[in-house]
């Protein structure tokens, strides 16, 4: 079964993150597509200063924004009460907020692990299941889950968002199956080094040595080169065309390429690599 | 229904609203007519609102020279003039008549307060395959002449995405226009001036948006999620040529939403006609 192409204009588009980053440049994105706005990020100024760009630009369009923390379970659950309230029908629902955490596993805390985990598999798993009524109302509606490079490979210093980001893909990809028996595409996206402020807003480990954190968030900056108005662009391609899987910038399709050719043995490589250049610490990823 | 001398040439044109109030100048599309802003007449009542057939089109005879986007733009500002509107303009225009409203813009600068670009023409080679034909030597010609009951429906039907805009009265105004003189030679003179089988031609687009650019005003791009003649992938390469523009793309929607949304077409441009103090 194929799913027609995915039209934007005049349906209601939920995104998560898109007070910045790669969910800033697709909220641009989608309100000059034509998609009424729910836009969610925890950083109220921020989001309100993106919604009111898009209402200078296109002041035809209605935008919504609500400000809430999706490490919080009950702060999800009355999101997306609120959205089903509001909106009974979406078109597109996009879980792109995410959050990094560096460090070795034994230098994070179990509460530093279940925000990560909670931010980035349990509010979108929740935020779908919750909004699938809305989702399926009318035919033809999409979701998207951002996952990452590191949904792909799980290098060292990034057990709970390698964690977090490989459940998130293996959500997507079995509500693929499920979700096509309802006419609801599902694209999964892995963004290679795309240059956000996940750097900045990532959480340090809490036995992290100090001396190392700084060096460790600018090296991880550093490799944040793709522009995130080009991977917003390939993102919303992907939805009108319905692929299943984006990978984002060659930082993340040479990584899947290898660990294809070696499942096993493509983690030497990255090994080798991470602790050549990191020390085995601390950097996070998108 | 009124008719200008202009420059010898007759051409039709509807007036309506305050003589005082600023104008707002209506353009059509190829082989179209002002019959295309019909509504916008009664909800920009409070301006002066002008639509007319550009020359060649409609009811309107040809300009003697050959029919290019410069002698459209010319022969609008000329029946402007003999209307005696020589103050800056509101220019909305829709498919060719964007193009037309562009180039008005660079011939004219002074006398342009404020764009609104419907659907237009100039932002992208891809065109519809009906457009492409008329190139064809002998085959323009036929498919021209075969405007009739039974291919008017066909043709308005891919202007609109719903189906009940395609009204008897617009299938009787498509072949009383289709059988005017100047009808064929014109349609075919643009299409071929314009473009050719493989679609828009790039020179005089990027010409003209490179000329445009020098002077910038305020501007909305406005788009149907469903046009099937110039596709709505078009609004980015428009938003590109006016990164100070703002948009609005409308949902289910076709090559003229001018005509399909006329209530929320109103509203969405009113606030761009007022940003110009008079």
């Amino acid at each position: 079964m194929r799913l027609p192409e995915y039209r934007f204009a005049g349906r209601t588009a939920v995104l998560t993150g898109a007070a910045s980053g790669i969910g800033e440049q697709l909220a641009y994105g989608l309100a000059f597509r034509g998609s009424d706005l729910v836009l969610i990020d925890v950083d109220g100024d921020r989001l309100e200063a993106v919604a009111g760009r898009i209402r200078t630009a296109h002041p035809a369009l209605p935008v919504r924004t609500i400000v809430a923390d999706l490490a919080d379970r009950s702060a999800v659950e009355g999101l997306a009460d609120r959205i089903l309230a509001e909106h009974p029908a979406i078109g597109l629902l996009i879980n792109n907020a995410g959050v990094a955490l560096g460090g070795r596993f034994d230098q994070v805390s179990i509460e530093q692990f279940e925000t990560v985990m909670n931010v980035n598999f349990r509010a979108p798993m929740l935020m779908t299941h919750m909004l699938i009524p809305a989702l399926t109302a009318s035919p033809g509606s999409h979701l998207v889950n951002v996952s990452s490079l590191f949904g792909l490979i799980a290098p060292p210093g990034q057990s709970a968002y390698s964690a977090s980001k490989f459940a998130l893909r293996g959500l997507s990809e079995s509500l693929r199956s499920e979700l096509l028996d309802n006419g609801v595409g599902v694209t999964t996206v892995h963004p290679g080094g795309i240059r956000t402020r996940i750097a900045e807003s990532a959480l340090v480990g809490s036995r992290v040595p100090e001396e190392e954190i700084e060096p460790n968030r600018q090296l991880f900056a550093a490799l944040l080169s793709y522009p995130p108005d080009k991977a917003a662009e390939q993102i919303l391609r992907a939805v009108a065309k319905r692929k299943a899987r984006l990978l984002i910038a060659a930082s993340a399709k040479a990584p899947d390429l290898l660990a294809r050719l070696m499942p096993v043995g493509h983690a030497r490589i990255v090994r080798a690599l991470t602790v050549a250049r990191g020390a085995g610490t601390a950097v996070v990823r998108q | 229904m009124n008719y200008l001398d202009v420059r010898g040439t007759r051409i039709r044109f509807h007036e309506t609203g305050d003589p005082a109030a600023p104008a707002v100048v209506l353009l059509h599309g190829i082989g179209r007519s002002l019959e295309d802003w019909w509504p916008q007449h009664e909800l920009l009542g409070d301006y002066r609102v002008i639509s007319l057939d550009m020359p060649g089109f409609g009811l309107s005879q040809r300009m003697p020279a050959p029919t290019t986007l410069p002698v459209l733009a010319e022969g609008v500002w000329a029946a402007l003039d003999t209307l005696g509107e020589s103050r800056p303009v509101h220019l909305m225009g829709n498919s060719l008549g964007g193009a037309v409203s562009m180039q008005m813009l660079t011939t004219a600068p002074d006398r342009v307060s404020t764009l609104t670009l419907v659907n237009s023409a100039g932002f992208g080679k891809e065109v519809t395959v009906a457009l492409r034909m008329l190139a064809v030597p002998v085959l323009g010609r036929q498919m021209l002449r075969r405007i009739d009951r039974w291919t008017a429906p066909r043709v308005e039907r891919t202007l609109f995405a719903d189906r009940a805009m395609v009204t008897r009265e617009r299938i009787e105004m498509a072949i009383r226009i289709a059988r005017q003189p100047d009808f064929a030679p014109v349609y075919l003179e643009v299409a071929r001036a314009l473009g050719g089988f493989r679609g828009v031609a790039a020179a005089w687009r990027t010409d003209l948006l490179q000329r445009v650019s020098a002077h910038p005003r305020p501007t909305m791009l406005i788009w149907g999620d469903c046009d099937l003649i110039l596709p709505c992938a078009h609004l980015a390469a428009a938003q590109a040529a006016f990164p100070h523009a703002r948009s609005h793309m409308f949902a289910r929607t076709g090559h003229m939403p001018q005509i399909e949304r006329p209530e929320e077409f109103a509203e969405l441009v009113r606030p761009v006609l007022a940003e110009v103090a008079v």
